[in-house]
């Protein structure tokens, strides 16, 4: 739910496939007072001023996405020691997943990395297809273990 | 000197324990040595070599990255039979990963570096400096040059 100026809430009512890596989501503005805490609305409402945005499918399907992600990470070695992702948009506003892997020790190497990097990222594009499927451009942050332990707040949960 | 190996020179001048200043100004030196290889082979068949700056100003970062997409994505079933495809396709996703770091280190001040954050963007580069050798003479490598300007992209290519 997203504020809107004037007093107006976006709500997202529902969502359909349109493309490959799109999703069509229709928003409806709600009017959004003390008098009207939990607004009822319907798409036929006459208090609705309804949207329809073309959104990408990996932000409108999370759940779906997150499951997508779980069932590649067995396949991605001993190297990756933990994967997690957010969601989010990049430097020019394009939807994005920006996947942070910590890798072994071993694979952070200078000499071992771009190996131990490619390997992840040819089996996330493979399985996951990232733009096709999900709308998100894929970006990729690495850190090893010992780099991972010596921050002070786990930034990467 | 070679602006990718001034940024591998950077990343490690201060090892074992690099300042966040080297670690950011290295990866945007990364991204610029390809950025720049990309224009300067865009612009290398202008006839006027005394001219060639100038068309390279008419490079956009934002309609490099438009570019780089719709290449990458209809490169992206041809990647495995194709060695040309896999080659054009590492650098065009390279490009598009970097410009992100790029914009991370120049802007993205509050967050903290670390050597792998480094050391895998310019590897990714040197190694995309190797793909685009192995390609720069096939067909697709100038299609791609010149869709950086801005321009549709031919049906032939997608």
């Amino acid at each position: 739910m997203a504020d809107r100026p004037g007093g107006f809430r976006h709500v997202q009512t529902g969502g359909q496939f349109v493309g490959p890596g799109e999703e069509k989501v229709v928003f409806c503005a709600v009017r959004f007072d003390e008098r009207d805490v939990h607004p009822t609305f319907s798409l036929a409402s006459p208090i609705c001023d309804t949207d329809i945005l073309v959104i990408a499918r990996g932000f409108a399907r999370q759940a779906e996405l997150a499951k997508a992600i779980e069932e590649i990470k067995p396949l991605l070695g001993p190297d990756v020691v933990r994967l997690t992702y957010k969601l989010e948009e990049d430097w020019s506003g394009d939807p994005s997943i920006f996947f942070r892997v910590v890798l072994s020790d071993r694979a952070s190497r200078r000499s071992e990395i771009l190996a131990a990097t490619r390997r992840v990222e040819d089996l996330m594009v493979d399985h996951m297809r990232p733009l096709e499927e999900w709308g998100l451009l894929p970006y990729y942050n690495y850190r090893s273990p010992t780099e991972q332990a010596a921050r002070a707040v786990d930034d990467w949960a | 000197m070679d602006p990718l190996k001034l940024a591998g020179r950077i990343a490690t001048i201060e090892d074992p324990a690099p300042s966040q200043a080297c670690l950011l100004r290295a990866v945007s030196t990364a991204y610029y040595a390809l950025f720049h290889l990309l224009i300067s082979e865009a612009t290398l068949n202008w006839g006027r070599s005394e001219f060639r700056s100038e068309p390279g100003r008419i490079f956009d970062h934002g309609k490099m990255k438009n570019a780089a997409i719709q290449f990458r994505s209809a490169l992206e079933s041809r990647r495995k039979s194709s060695p040309v495809a896999s080659k054009l396709h590492h650098v065009v996703d390279t490009f598009i990963k970097l410009q992100q770091h790029r914009n991370r280190a120049d802007y993205g001040t509050s967050e903290e570096w670390n050597q792998s954050d480094t050391i895998e963007p310019i590897a990714d580069v040197e190694a995309a400096f190797e793909s685009w050798k192995g390609i720069r003479d096939e067909s697709e490598a100038p299609a791609f040059l010149v869709s950086m300007l801005g321009t549709r992209m031919r049906s032939d290519h997608s």
